[in-house]
């Protein structure tokens, strides 16, 4: 069962347990849903996935303590689906933000010394990282 | 009075009046720096040859006559602002080696006045934090009592102006991290409206939310810093295009007919965040009724999202955090493993070598959030919820020309108290989160104290660019009371 659906299917034990009873298989299914994603938000295995995506090495101990703190405001943060937000508009910034176009002038750049002077490795006029292709 | 005591006004006329050169005051600065700094640690990294060289120019800029109101001013940054040749940190291991070849436009400006530059203040790591516990360099403790915190993220630049190590401060303010150390160390620290001031330069946490302000030892300095930094930057397209007034010519004393909100759910409908603390409680009545009698007038508002906001900043400033700090990988500046076999590996290894906890945690929760299947769910929910609360504001600046708030619930709190309880130390923010998250202008003024002798500060919200109706209510306040007046005894 994916996180995906659990997600979005999320409702109250109660409202499941009320409704009317078409599909036992279907009312089952959602109340295994419930309680799983209402006991745990987030699992080791989700960790470890997190991190990945996030280029993150974890260690066991690091592991362990953000299962457990990241459950935890990953159900606080549920409150969030007491609003009812269907015909609401998402704000990505607070004021107007429309494309901020200049007049396309040449200006100085930062030269490639600058640019290169925090570099952990170089070559020539190049940043330097592991062999990528062998 | 010791020249570290004076403020940006005072020292300003003492050195065109020449009673004192700015060689002088710069000295001075340096000597209290190393004298408090071991009890204190408001500092990543003092500068006192370019303090010295800054302050000579100034004495010969202040000498021909051209001196601005910042010239020979000594002050201080907080470590977000990228310095030119000197190294500039964040807080973090990552960026312990980073020396940026660009400043930031608010720094600039200041330099361009013939500010004094002391050194870059400590912070929580990457500004993620309340308590300036998170910084990879060591904590930075309150000069009020030192085994409290200084608050976040901008602890070192609030706790340098309490110790008197600045005459002010740069800080920037993603959730609170402006005000609410100005409040626990009792000095003024305004957040100005989204856009007013150029982030060119200034490291980026959530850039939907990010803001630079000044910390100051009274609001007429705040006024003058403001003025400083705020205006349009080319280099920052988020930067607002509209005019810089005279901030200290707003300064009239006067709130006679201004209209104060009191919104009811950071007063009464405090069930959910444990309530005020019975001091600030008391602060805030005094204040109100000091209000009053000014001949302000206070209506009872509501702002009905108000519980929703931590949730809402935790979502979208944790997405933005884990998509800005992407650029975190070992390639082109910072901390580079040197155990890595492949590209991914080394950036992998670099990363998780080079941040701190609570960094790894919010990078964990934004990609979470932000991750396939879970996008809707949180991300675009959150950024619905804050239309809402947007729209509290919006529709509560119908009535009245500001808001009166406390800036956080409780006093500061002792250091290590919420290390291990991220989720408490994310709720202490909870009065400061929603202006953020609306993009408006709020500041914090000295209110009051605790009854263990701690700093409470008021917070004064106004609309987007009335910064200059809550510096004239703050300054007015100031006017009528003597808390701005009191010093830590360190």
């Amino acid at each position: 069962m994916s996180r995906k659906k659990s997600a979005s299917c999320f409702r109250k034990v109660n409202e499941v347990v009320k409704r009317p009873v078409s599909c036992y298989i279907c009312v089952l299914q959602e109340y295994h849903m419930i309680t799983e994603f209402a006991t745990m938000k987030i699992t080791a295995a989700e960790v470890e996935h997190v991190a990945q995506l996030a280029r993150l090495e974890l260690s066991a101990e690091e592991k362990s303590l953000f299962v457990g703190q990241m459950d935890a405001i990953l159900g606080y943060v549920d409150k969030l689906k007491e609003l009812s937000t269907d015909d609401v508009q998402p704000t990505s910034h607070a004021i107007p933000v429309e494309n901020a176009f200049r007049p396309d002038r040449e200006a100085p750049s930062i030269g490639v010394e600058k640019a290169l002077a925090n570099a952990p490795d170089r070559a020539e006029s190049f940043y330097r990282v592991p062999k990528v292709i062998e | 009075m010791e020249l570290f005591d004076l403020t940006i006004h005072e020292l300003h006329n003492k050195l065109i009046a020449g009673e004192v050169s700015s060689v002088e005051a710069t000295t001075a600065m340096l000597a209290r720096i190393e004298a408090v700094e071991p009890a204190v640690g408001s500092f990543i990294t003092v500068t006192p040859e370019q303090a010295l060289a800054d302050a000579e120019a100034a004495d010969r800029r202040i000498a021909s006559g051209n001196a601005d109101v910042l010239t020979g001013i000594p002050l201080a940054l907080k470590d977000i602002f990228l310095t030119e040749g000197i190294r500039t940190t964040c807080g973090s291991r990552i960026l312990h080696n980073f020396i940026p070849p660009y400043s930031a436009t608010s720094w600039e400006k200041l330099r361009n006045q013939g500010a004094v530059l002391l050194g870059k203040l400590n912070q929580d790591e990457f500004a993620m934090g309340s308590s300036s516990e998170s910084s990879a360099f060591g904590i930075t403790r309150n000069p009020w009592n030192t085994e409290y915190i200084p608050g976040g993220s901008s602890g070192g630049s609030a706790a340098a102006i309490a110790a008197r190590q600045a005459l002010a401060t740069l800080g920037t303010d993603t959730g609170g991290s402006i005000r609410q150390p100005s409040s626990h160390c009792g000095c003024v620290g305004l957040k100005p409206t989204y856009g007013r001031v150029s982030r060119y330069g200034v490291i980026a946490y959530a850039s939907s939310l990010d803001q630079v302000g000044p910390l100051t030892r009274d609001v007429t300095d705040c006024a003058v810093m403001l003025g400083a930094v705020a205006g349009h930057d080319p280099k920052d397209s988020t930067s607002v295009d509209t005019p810089v007034p005279d901030y200290t010519a707003g300064l009239t004393g006067s709130v006679e007919g201004l209209r104060i909100g009191l919104p009811k759910e950071y007063f009464h409908d405090s069930n959910s965040r444990g309530g005020l603390d019975p001091d600030v409680q008391t602060a805030m009545d005094r204040a109100i009724e000091t209000y009053r009698g000014l001949g302000a007038e206070f209506v009872d508002i509501s702002l009905p999202h108000t519980d929703y906001a931590v949730a809402t900043y935790y979502l979208i400033a944790t997405a933005e955090a884990s998509s800005n700090l992407a650029r975190y990988d070992g390639v082109r500046f910072g901390h580079r493993s040197e155990q890595a076999e492949s590209l991914i590996d080394m950036m992998t290894k670099s990363r998780s070598e080079g941040f701190g906890m609570e960094v790894k945690r919010r990078i964990m929760l934004g990609t979470y959030a932000l991750s396939s299947g879970y996008y809707d769910a949180y991300y675009v929910k959150a950024q619905k919820v804050r239309t809402l609360i947007m729209q509290d504001f919006t529709r509560a600046f119908e009535r009245v020309d500001a808001i009166l708030t406390p800036v956080a619930p409780t006093p500061a709190f002792k250091i290590g108290e919420k290390v291990d309880d991220p989720l408490q130390m994310y709720l202490s923010d909870i009065f400061t989160i929603p202006v953020n998250l609306a993009g408006t202008c709020a500041m914090s003024v000295p209110a009051g104290f605790s009854a263990s002798g701690l700093p409470i500060g008021l917070q004064l919200i106004g609309k987007p660019f009335g910064e200059e109706t809550i510096l004239r209510a703050a300054h007015a306040f100031e006017q009528a009371t003597e808390w701005h007046t009191r010093k830590a005894n360190i």
